[in-house]
């Protein structure tokens, strides 16, 4: 063929091609378009009963509820998915007569077939939804997925996993951590501290541990749930386990625990043979105790040729009252060298900037 | 009954507040933006003012100061919507002069007894 | 039928060379837009992946976790008085657990500091700066704001440019990630959200994440938010819109997905901190910093044996404004293109090189071929294209067949990253910006290409020579604003 010709033929090709995606496009938005209108159209009139459910007093609530069960398929499709979306943004009664709904409607029920069935996207979404359901009886068959070859998967699982708030998941949680199809960190550590106090035993189990990151992970959950009782074992991470990041979740979760036995550990893990992070970490954690007795050696961090480790330990300072205060004035005084001092001098001034947060005295309703 | 404006760029809480409050005998009027709710303070007769902290633009925090300096408004009672993560927001929210705050996730019901008590101690 | 207009010796010689070039002309523009289409199909395939997931992405767990990994967005100025209040309110205002925003003075000489400390109420406080990361221009004061509940913090240093400005909000910056936004970006509250979901999914591997920035010309802007997308009235920024679409979009998404994403936009960006300051942050003696930074990434990751993935999000989350006058784009052009030589000229030991991976076998390979020589091949062929036709080697008959199939081609690669659009996200809800966008797919090819190409080349001349840098002058027309309120701030 000539070139003329080969030309031809691609100018042929092309102008089709133009042409199958331009209607492809003007298809795709009629579509989109004309279903968008129908479902708005199916939901609107049973938009005010569903506010009405969530709103309802004790007495009326049963009926908005039979006239929602028993809404046609097509009003209850279009309405669906309006309903899931306040699964998210109310709690109390609203809440438990939502998941009444969906219970009613079969979603529980039909999410826990899709479970079994073939498919990622329809299991993921099956999960979620009954993770949102908070249904009990698919803890059992959410555990398997927590080691499925697809990362979504595992993911949503382990989420839902933790709305549902059975402590029988936490052995399986701890264990998605390791292994070649892993779930992420920061997803078990979310799962597990919404798990409850019953949980908190089977987390410990795994402060014991052989894998680095399940012991981490054990103690930046007991230190986010508040789990007091375990500070003494989560102190004794920080003097003797191997691992550096473990070290480091349990100066920070001793930090948030406030226990007394925290106070040692924490001095020590301050010196200057201990890793950067671990230093600015306990260095912040004192601080958060709050122990006055501890400024001086806090004092001494200022002048530390670690940057972080002495901006850490200054704002640490400010935050432990009158005696933190009177020890930065003493090193701006230049006890410890102008490095210290300058720090020091830093941590003063915005501490008196930030004085102006005082909330009204003897609110009860805020936590500190 | 009282004239409660609600300002929330979240439009499934916007109705939802507006149901529960409009059920419970009260007048709404709703703002999507911090701006619009000044406004609609301004040009109407509003005994209560519900806010997102967390709006685009004017945040909560900002209007509740606002109302705050303002001479005409300086009494009215504001109650903040918050989210659960942004609890920090909270302790602004006292400083900037908020009477009371609902935690994101609510429940209707916790909102109109709220809504009530504050309604009920200021008509003390 | 061929006559020759001007006999010339040597004619017969001349007209093969001709004839030669401009199949090799054809074959380039054939292989370019093809390696286009890959992208955008890679592209609409990923897209088609995450649509289906994303009613289980997860996002309100992320945006209500304690544990979701706090980040510092960092955000330089240069003479921004104009639109830094209202900026620094939106970047506050987005939907996160956790972050803190830094906003980097360099050196203004109008009131940019002043109007901040205004707004919020700051105040100069003495500071320690790490010097973790060394910026040139030396700090001359910190700011922050009374009170100390607004998680902000404003520091002014002596003029030294963007990427210097940026290497002390590096500094400065006391959480594990980064995010460096344009002082003139305007972001979707979930932006934060969905540049970050990468970092909690794969925290061991992900060092950096890019997000997509669309054109915000023509759209309604709302209290520091884009209310309305609008494909923009003037037609250059109509043509820059799509051009966006198809580069940006699907092109970075297309990238990621190989595993050779070279650029993230300085406009919006997110950053392991650790990585970034292993590598000594921005190189202020470049003018792309934003995709050198990228690709020094890939070359120390790779260096040292990582396991690592600098990935794009296909969400659109950012916006900025995109030049409306042939002058200013074309130093815009100009700018990027003799970023792109830079950073192809500094990492040309990594341009084929098997020890890089993807990067250096695919990704720098395209970039040399496809986005560096581009408006070369593109100026010689609009040269001897006509001089082929004036020596009689071409004739008018293969002359416009060769146009149609070669820009023709160009734009149904615009059309297919529109349908990837509408698939996906469909942003653009009238139809008159439908037809407005073919439009611009159109007009794309008539001028605006040849244009760009010319101040392209002279881009690539600045680098090979070496001339100063300058920060982009790039005046604002400012958005449409519309504040519901007469006396907007």
């Amino acid at each position: 063929m000539s070139s003329l010709g080969l030309l031809d033929v691609a100018a042929g090709v092309l102008a089709v091609a133009g042409a199958v995606l331009l209607a492809v496009l003007v298809g795709l938005r009629v579509r989109r378009q004309v279903r968008q209108v129908r479902a708005e159209r199916a939901a609107e009139p049973h938009r005010a009963r569903l506010l009405a459910l969530l709103c309802a007093e004790d007495d009326e609530r049963a009926g908005i509820l039979d006239t929602l069960a028993e809404l046609d398929d097509h009003s209850w499709t279009a309405l669906e998915p309006v309903a899931q979306v306040f699964l998210g943004k109310v709690t109390g009664q609203a809440s438990s007569s939502l998941v009444e709904l969906f219970e009613r409607r079969g979603l529980a029920e039909r999410a826990m077939s899709d479970l079994g069935r073939e498919g990622r996207i329809r299991r993921a979404r099956a999960a979620e939804t009954l993770g949102q359901l908070r249904h009990q009886a698919a803890v059992g068959a959410l555990l398997p997925l927590l080691r499925d070859a697809d990362p979504d998967l595992r993911v949503v699982a382990a989420r839902a996993l933790g709305r549902m708030g059975d402590a029988s998941a936490v052995p399986a949680l701890l264990g998605a951590l390791h292994g070649r199809f892993a779930v992420p960190p920061s997803v078990v550590v979310l799962a597990l501290t919404a798990l409850g106090p019953d949980s908190q035993p089977l987390v410990a189990e795994g402060l014991d541990a052989s894998q680095p990151l399940v012991r981490a992970v054990a103690v930046e959950v007991l230190g986010a749930v508040g789990a007091t009782a375990w500070a003494p074992r989560i102190a004794l991470a920080l003097t003797t386990d191997p691992h550096p990041e473990v070290q480091i979740r349990a100066a920070r979760a001793l930090g948030s625990l406030g226990a007394p036995q925290a106070l040692e550990p924490l001095l020590d893990a301050l010196g200057p043979d201990r890793p950067e992070s671990l230093r600015a970490v306990a260095a912040g954690s004192l601080g958060r105790l709050g122990d006055p007795g501890v400024a001086g050696r806090l004092g001494e961090l200022l002048g530390d040729p670690v940057p972080r480790v002495a901006a850490t330990a200054a704002r640490s300072m400010a935050r432990l009252g009158q005696g933190g205060e009177w020890e930065l004035r003493r090193v701006l005084g230049g006890i410890h060298g102008d490095r210290a001092a300058r720090q020091a001098g830093a941590a003063l001034a915005q501490a008196a900037i930030s004085k102006g947060r005082a909330r009204p005295a003897g609110d009860p309703t805020v936590e500190t | 009954m009282a004239a409660v404006l609600v300002a929330d760029d979240d439009i499934d809480i916007r109705n939802l507040v507006s149901y529960k409050l409009t059920h419970a005998g009260h007048d709404v009027i709703a703002a999507e933006n911090g701006l619009a709710a000044l406004k609609s303070v301004r040009e109407h007769h509003v005994d209560l003012v519900l806010l997102d902290v967390r709006m685009p633009g004017m945040s909560g925090l900002d209007v509740c100061r606002e109302l705050r300096a303002d001479a005409a408004t300086r009494a009215l009672p504001v109650i903040l919507l918050t989210a659960r993560s942004q609890e920090a927001d909270v302790e602004t929210g006292f400083a900037a002069g908020a009477d009371d705050y609902i935690v994101k996730p609510f429940s209707p019901r916790e909102l109109i007894s709220r809504v009530e008590a504050v309604l009920a101690r200021l008509a003390r | 039928m061929r006559g020759a207009l001007f006999p010339v010796p040597g004619h017969e010689v001349l007209i093969q060379v001709i004839h030669v070039t401009d199949a090799a002309i054809l074959g380039y523009f054939l292989a370019i837009n093809t390696a286009y289409l890959v992208l955008v199909l890679i592209a609409a395939g990923d897209f088609a992946r995450h649509l289906r997931r994303a009613p289980f992405a997860g996002y309100d767990d992320i945006a209500a976790s304690p544990f979701t990994l706090p980040v510092s967005v960092i955000v330089p100025a240069h003479n921004e008085e104009a639109g830094i209040v209202s900026a620094v309110e939106a970047m506050l205002l987005l939907r996160y657990p956790s972050f803190e925003v830094i906003v980097v003075d360099d050196g203004s000489t109008d009131a940019t500091l002043e109007r901040l400390t205004e707004a919020f109420d700051l105040t100069e406080v003495p500071y320690v700066v790490p010097g973790e990361v060394t910026a040139r221009g030396e700090v001359e004061s910190v700011h922050l704001p009374r009170g100390g509940a607004v998680p902000l913090l404003v520091a002014r240093k002596r003029n030294g440019g963007k990427a210097d400005a940026l290497n002390l909000g590096i500094d400065l910056a006391r959480y594990p990630l980064l995010c460096m936004v344009d002082a003139d970006s305007i972001l979707d509250p979930q932006a934060l959200l969905a540049i970050a979901k990468p970092f909690a999914d794969d925290p061991l591997h992900v060092v950096a994440a890019g997000g997509v920035v669309g054109v915000a010309n023509g759209c309604t802007v709302l209290a520091g938010r884009i209310a309305q997308v609008r494909m923009p009235q003037r037609l250059l920024a109509r043509i820059q819109t799509v051009e966006y679409l198809r580069a940006f979009l699907l092109g970075r998404t297309g990238w990621s997905r190989v595993g050779g994403l070279l650029v993230i936009a300085g406009a919006f960006g997110l950053f392991r901190r650790d990585a970034v300051v292993a590598i000594g942050g921005m190189d202020p003696d470049c003018l792309g910093e934003d995709a050198e930074l990228v690709v020094r990434l890939h070359r120390h990751q790779r260096e040292h044996h990582r396991d690592y993935r600098i990935v794009f999000v296909g969400e659109p989350i950012s916006w900025s404004e995109a030049p409306e006058t042939p002058l200013i784009l074309g130093r815009q052009r100009r700018r990027w293109h003799r970023g792109l030589t830079e950073i192809l000229l500094k990492h040309r030991r990594l341009i084929g090189n098997r020890r890089y991976g993807r990067v250096g076998m695919l990704a720098l390979p395209f970039y040399v071929l496809f986005e560096l020589l581009a408006p070369v091949v593109e100026l010689s062929g609009l040269v001897l294209v006509p001089l082929g036709l004036l020596l009689g080697a071409v004739d008018l008959t293969f002359l416009w067949r060769f146009l149609l199939v070669a820009y023709g081609y160009a734009m149904v690669v615009s059309l297919a990253a529109l349908v990837a659009e509408e698939y996906a996200f469909h942003r653009y809800p009238r139809w008159r910006d439908l037809g407005g966008a073919l439009v611009g797919a159109l007009a794309e090819n008539i001028g605006y290409r040849q244009f760009t190409a010319w101040w392209r080349v002279r881009g690539m001349w600045d680098a090979l020579r070496g001339a100063p840098q300058v920060w982009g002058a790039m005046s604002r027309r400012g958005f449409t604003v519309d504040t519901g309120d007469e006396d907007a701030r």
